[in-house]
């Protein structure tokens, strides 16, 4: 059974071309979602072997202060992060309050597509003491093939390329 | 008529012709007003008075005709002659020589005859008769010779015609003298320019009446220890000073009549009504009339029927023996009561008891009686025999000392007048002076003790507090002796009276009656009266106070009222009645002011800080309250501890307050126990005994006495609390003491206020500078909690503070908070309310409370709490609704709500900057996502098409499309590369992310990047590469990009052309070394370190190029340096290739050295 990756981006899949045929290439089944309540249904459905994560992910009527941290929304919901943070508490899908995640997703191995400085995401999730066990991984955009596959193999150290 | 008849007519003739003649005649006393008529007195010049003898002459001859008769001889006595010089025999023949008068006197004189007797073998017969009228002395003898018995006895009513013809010439002639003499001291006593002018006149004059030659004025004082004899005023030594002596009961002539109230007269013999010449041959000298005095001893016994006789009688029979320790018989006086008396003089040079009347010097002391009390003692000399007359000058100088009493009485009352206003001035001098209201209530006590002349004073202070009326004796004055410390004395005077007791004064009296009064052993004192202290008086009607004057008790001494009593008790009352509403009234409120003000001496430099003005205001009470010691204690309702302490005990620092003051406190009103041992105070038995006990024992003393409490409350909320103490044995805090706290602790507020206010500016000052270095990420965190902090310091320590801001959005929401808040519980406990302020703030209302009602919900915290909001107002700002809200458990002020303004004014502009920030990095954000999103895809497509080009395109074909692909990757790169360096550029805070990777593939991108650019001006591009193979070790890649890029950039600014640029790398034992080294433009040494910080470059100016930059590019390598561990330096060495310039100008060969460490792995 092929692994089976997550990928959360509000961008055309298109734009991803090389990426997705990597990936495939390597032996993973990828499935796209393009917003956050796609995502949450999935994950509360599906089980998944690794996610890409984009940090802002648009949606119809959420506001901008949303969407920058939609991605971190995200990932707390994931992970049942406590309410350390306001902007958890005003998220304005109501998936993340009416879904749960999948037992088996919950510490799902997960690479953040950011523009935004490690760091400062970070802070975003876990609030002032980012000291989590299960930190996601930082790709930056354009991603670079080589640290994705890295990620990836980490993920599934038997998955090797073809 | 017949013969007898006609006789009569011209005898009576005569003697109309000689009273007319002598009515004529001056009165002999010439006023001694103006100089002079003193001299003339002085000089002794005989008075015109021989008309006296006329008057006689020619009464006398009137009778010349009486049948039988062979003559008539006069002899009058001395009060009766203006002078000693006319003191002769009248005689009508002078038929007798002096030895047969001699002897006609002797047997009339001592037989008492009043027969006509036989003289010469009957060669005459002699009618002997005094010459006297009814009531008054004697004033001569007349002496009428017939020739025989018979016609002796048929002219004897004649005879005593003729004798009273003479009485009544001399009676008015000395009823004139009298009355003459008593109008000149009623004038000298107006005309006179002082009441000692006055006095040394009527002296005079009296002196002159009476013909003596020296007069002196005793008068009896009151004195603090008893009443004391003074000497007012003596004519033989004007100038002398006032000598004074304990009146005695056992000698001294004068303390004799000031005792008996009775006059003396000396020598006390009863011929000194009337002495007979011997001689006709002038005036006695003064051996004679003292020879005449000792001789007269055993003389005869006075003619039966006279006053002096009858006097002198019963002076035999109550003739007192001398004292038995007496080394000689003392002087004997006839008095008026008592007879002839033994009088001891003083011993020594008394001047009370000269001249010396125990010398047989005739002297005459009468009493000077005011309303039949002795008011002084009037003696009069003279130095000659002539003896003063009982009957006849001692009636006249009582009468006449009566003027003389008058003017002591006069002369007194103006001396106590004087001593009132000398009284006043001393008070306004201690008042001016200032150290303490107790100098004045001192002041105020001593002036009326001086001015009662008591022994001992005690004024009284009314304590309003209690039931009934209870006096504290908050000062003493003493005036006998020094008993150590007077205000230990005083605080033993507490006079309590019942409520409704019916005379407050007997009570009060009474009541200090059984007060214990200290003194020395043997040494008591009573009290004589209580004075009320004018007219002020309490809400129920009693007098605020009294003094209570004590006199001394002394064992044998003569006490008795004086005089001057009732002018000293006058005088006190009316000072105290004056002073009273002065020193009670307004000085106390003056006095507080003026104390208060020294709280701001500008002298005395800027206070530090609130505990500073209360300790130099604890400082102030104590000297200028009487206080002992003074507390100062700061904290809070909760807690007040001891902050300062005068005097200084730093064992009673951070000591808690005991809780009878916790009690004051929670009253928020001042509260004094004068005594803390008395039972009936109200708070007896709320005392904490234990922390006096605790501050007694601190100070060494025995207990605490007084205690006064007062808080420092500002707008509900205690700034600190003063509490006043003295010991026990020591004073009563008094109410002016109140007054000058209340004034004190006022001014201290209003200090504290303002520096407090100052204080707070100066906080939001530093707040704001401190904020302004803040780097941004923890601006927010740090303004909030910057604003609490100086929310704790000056509104209150245990509030808190949320601010509320909201961000761009419809929903309101905490944009900055303070940790001590949970700010997703603040929105949701209080989400309404936030949508409701929102909903005001945009629409513009302003909403700011002193007290939220209902409060906001805060964890609980602000349950039931006292909150405040106030809105921070940012201009120009629309989108940015914020307030500051403050939470505390005290009530808030208007002066709070004020300063809660100020931090808000203060906050707005960084609330304002990193509301801005905000936005700015979510317009970034947006941006960056809009750029990035279609590079991704150009860069995944580029990827795309060269991984299908390796497979079906041509090798030509092939290449190009590599080619292509390369410069995509190139930009993806250029993009990257733009990312982390605005990343950088825009967190102004340093913070890597070290990974492990290869360093030699980050070093090549950045020299590949800038060799084209280099070479465009010459200049080679050289990497030297030492290390053999890659260096691997945990850095941050994007950082060390830009480090390399940044120290490469300066080499192209400032490289000189057509020379090299050399990238080295190299490994030294635990460091790895990186270089960029050009040949340029010198770093001179001035601005070696400078060149590091922010803003600086190179001041030198290019001649050829125009070098642009930020100033940045250094300090940032630096920094990411630094945030590595490692350390940038530089060298700047001259090259030799420059011949042509020198010094700056010169080409330097300048390199930058990163030094980074690593744990390295070599492959």
């Amino acid at each position: 059974m092929k692994p089976h990756v997550l990928w959360v981006d509000d961008d055309d899949p298109e734009r991803f071309v090389y990426e997705r045929f990597l990936l495939e290439k390597d032996g993973w089944k990828v499935t796209w979602a393009r917003d956050v309540a796609e995502a949450a249904d999935r994950l509360s459905h599906e089980k998944f072997d690794a996610m890409i994560l984009d940090q802002m992910i648009a949606g119809n009527g959420v506001e901008e202060q949303f969407v920058i941290w939609a991605g971190c929304n995200l990932l707390q919901w994931l992970r049942g992060s406590p309410p350390s943070s306001q902007r958890r508490r005003e998220t304005p899908w109501p998936a993340l309050q009416q879904l749960a995640p999948h037992d088996q997703n919950k510490h799902l191995p997960v690479a953040i597509l950011s523009a935004y400085h490690d760091a400062e995401v970070l802070r975003a999730i876990y609030g002032a003491s980012p000291d989590q066990e299960e930190k996601p991984r930082f790709l930056g955009k354009p991603v670079q093939d080589r640290e994705l596959l890295k990620f990836l193999r980490e993920v599934r150290p038997h998955q090797k390329s073809a | 008529m017949n013969p007898a008849d006609r006789s009569r007519a011209g005898e009576h003739a005569a003697t109309i012709r000689a009273l007319v003649d002598l009515t004529r005649t001056p009165s002999g006393v010439t006023p001694p007003i103006g100089m002079p008529a003193v001299r003339a007195y002085e000089d002794r010049s005989p008075l015109p008075d021989g008309r006296l003898a006329s008057f006689v002459r020619a009464t006398i001859e009137g009778y010349r005709e009486t049948q039988g008769l062979v003559d008539v001889q006069v002899c009058l006595s001395p009060h009766s002659r203006a002078h000693h010089t006319e003191t002769t025999w009248i005689t009508l023949y002078d038929w007798l020589d002096d030895e047969q008068r001699a002897v006609i006197v002797e047997r009339a004189l001592t037989s008492g005859e009043t027969q006509p007797f036989s003289v010469g073998g009957d060669m005459a017969w002699v009618l002997a008769l005094p010459i006297r009228r009814r009531g008054t002395g004697t004033f001569g003898y007349l002496l009428a010779l017939f020739e025989t018995e018979k016609l002796a006895n048929e002219s004897e009513q004649s005879i005593e015609t003729l004798v009273e013809d003479l009485a009544l010439g001399l009676a008015l002639r000395r009823h004139a003298l009298a009355t003459d003499a008593a109008t000149e001291l009623s004038s000298a006593l107006a005309e006179a320019g002082s009441h000692q002018e006055a006095l040394r006149w009527m002296t005079d004059i009296l002196c002159m009446a009476t013909r003596s030659d020296g007069a002196k004025v005793h008068v009896l004082r009151r004195t603090p220890a008893g009443p004391r004899v003074e000497l007012l005023y003596r004519t033989d030594r004007p100038d002398s000073p006032r000598l004074r002596h304990g009146l005695s009961r056992k000698t001294g002539f004068v303390d004799w009549v000031f005792v008996q109230n009775d006059w003396l007269l000396f020598p006390a013999r009863a011929e000194a009504e009337f002495a007979v010449p011997r001689s006709r041959s002038g005036p006695p000298s003064r051996a004679e009339g003292e020879a005449s005095g000792q001789g007269s001893r055993s003389g005869p016994p006075s003619r039966p029927g006279s006053e002096g006789g009858a006097a002198q009688g019963e002076a035999s029979r109550k003739d007192s023996s001398p004292p038995a320790d007496s080394g000689r018989d003392p002087p004997r006086a006839l008095s008026g009561r008592r007879g002839i008396v033994a009088v001891m003089p003083r011993e020594g040079v008394d001047d009370a008891d000269m001249p010396a009347a125990k010398d047989g010097r005739p002297m005459l002391i009468v009493p000077l009686r005011v309303r039949g009390r002795v008011l002084g003692v009037l003696s009069l000399w003279r130095h000659t025999a002539d003896l003063y007359d009982a009957e006849m000058d001692r009636p006249l100088v009582e009468m006449l000392a009566r003027h003389v009493a008058s003017a002591c009485r006069w002369l007194m009352h103006w001396e106590v007048m004087q001593k009132a206003v000398a009284e006043v001035s001393e008070l306004g001098r201690v008042a001016a002076a200032g150290d303490t209201s107790h100098a004045v209530y001192r002041a105020v006590c001593a002036g009326v003790g001086r001015l009662a002349q008591a022994a001992r004073a005690v004024l009284l202070l009314q304590d309003g507090s209690r039931e009934g009326y209870v006096y504290y004796g908050v000062s003493l004055w003493s005036g006998v002796d020094d008993e150590g410390p007077l205000d230990a004395l005083a605080a033993k005077y507490v006079a309590e009276v019942p409520a409704g007791a019916e005379n407050l004064v007997s009570s009060l009296c009474e009541s200090l009656r059984q007060t214990h009064v200290g003194g020395r052993e043997g040494v008591r004192f009573t009290l004589r009266l209580v004075l009320p202290m004018g007219s002020l008086v309490d809400a129920r009607g009693a007098p605020a106070g009294f003094v209570a004057l004590f006199d001394q008790d002394i064992p044998d001494r003569e006490r008795r009222p004086t005089a001057d009593d009732g002018l000293g008790r006058e005088a006190a009352a009316t000072f105290l009645e004056q002073v009273a509403p002065i020193a009670w009234g307004s000085y106390p409120q003056a006095f507080a002011q003026k104390v208060a003000r020294e709280l701001s001496d500008p002298s005395a430099g800027p206070p530090e800080g609130p505990e500073h003005v209360l300790a130099r205001a604890a400082e102030l009470l104590m000297n200028r309250t009487g206080a002992d010691a003074v507390l100062v204690y700061r904290g809070d309702h909760g807690k007040m501890l001891v902050a300062s302490a005068a005097p200084e005990r730093a064992d009673l620092l951070g000591t808690a307050a005991g809780a009878h003051t916790t009690e004051v406190l929670q009253g928020g009103r001042m509260h004094a126990v004068r005594d803390s041992e008395d039972p009936g105070d109200p708070f007896f038995k709320r005392m904490d005994r234990r922390t006096l006990n605790k501050i007694a024992h601190a100070y060494g003393w025995n207990r605490v006495r007084s205690w006064l409490c007062y808080p420092l409350v500002e707008n509900g909320r205690t700034l600190g609390l003063l509490k006043l103490l003295t010991r026990r044995g020591g004073m009563f805090l008094d109410p002016c003491a109140t007054a000058v706290v209340e004034a004190v602790a006022a001014r201290a507020t209003a200090e504290i206020r303002r520096m407090n206010r100052a204080l707070m500016l100066a906080g939001l000052t530093q707040l704001a500078h401190d904020l302004g270095g803040t780097e941004r990420h923890e601006l927010t965190r740090a303004m909030a909690q910057g604003v609490e902090r100086w929310a704790r310091r000056f509104i209150h320590p245990r509030c808190h503070v949320v601010i509320i801001a909201s961000v761009r959005s419809p929903q309101p929401r905490l944009f900055a908070f303070c940790p001590h808040v949970d700010p997703d519980r603040f929105d949701s406990d209080n989400a309404e309310r936030l949508m409701s302020l929102f909903d005001l703030g945009r629409a513009q209302q302003r909403v700011e409370m002193l007290e939220v009602l209902p409060a906001w919900e805060i964890e609980g915290k602000g349950a039931g709490a006292h909150q405040m909001i106030t809105p921070i107002d940012v201009p120009g700002n629309r989108s940015l609704l914020a307030w500051l809200l403050l939470v505390s458990d005290e009530a808030f002020s208007t002066d709070d709500l004020a300063a809660a303004r100020e931090a808000a004014r203060e906050v707005s502009i960084f609330l304002d900057y990193e509301h801005r920030r905000h936005g700015w990095e979510h317009q970034v954000a947006r941006f960056r996502h809009a750029i990035i999103g279609p590079l991704q895809g150009l860069t995944s497509a580029a990827r795309m098409l060269a991984q299908l080009a390796s497979d079906k395109v041509g090798e030509r074909d092939r290449e190009r499309v590599k080619q292509l692909a390369a410069q995509v990757e190139q930009e993806a790169e250029s993009t990257r590369l733009w990312r982390e360096n605005q990343r950088i550029y825009t967190s102004e805070q340093v913070e890597i992310v070290p990974k492990h990777q290869p360093l030699r593939p980050v070093v090549e991108k950045c020299v590949k990047r800038f060799t084209e650019m280099l070479k465009a001006r010459g200049i080679p591009l050289v990497l030297v590469w030492r290390p053999q193979g890659s260096v691997d070790f945990a850095f941050d890649a994007a950082a060390l990009d830009l480090i390399v890029t940044n120290l490469l950039d300066n080499a192209r600014k400032y490289a000189f052309y057509n020379r090299e640029v050399e990238v080295g790398v190299e490994i030294d034992g635990s460091i790895v070394r990186i270089w960029v080294e050009d040949v340029g433009h010198a770093i001179p040494e001035r601005i070696a370190r400078s060149i590091y910080r922010v803003g600086e470059r190179l001041d030198w100016k290019d001649p050829i190029r125009a070098i642009d930059g930020t100033g940045l590019g250094l300090p940032m390598a630096r920094a990411l340096v630094e945030a590595h561990g490692g350390t940038i330096r530089h060298s700047s060495q001259p090259s030799g290739q420059g011949r042509e310039k020198q010094g700056e100008l010169q080409p330097h060969r300048v390199r930058f050295v990163v030094e980074l460490p690593h744990q390295w792995r070599q492959r």
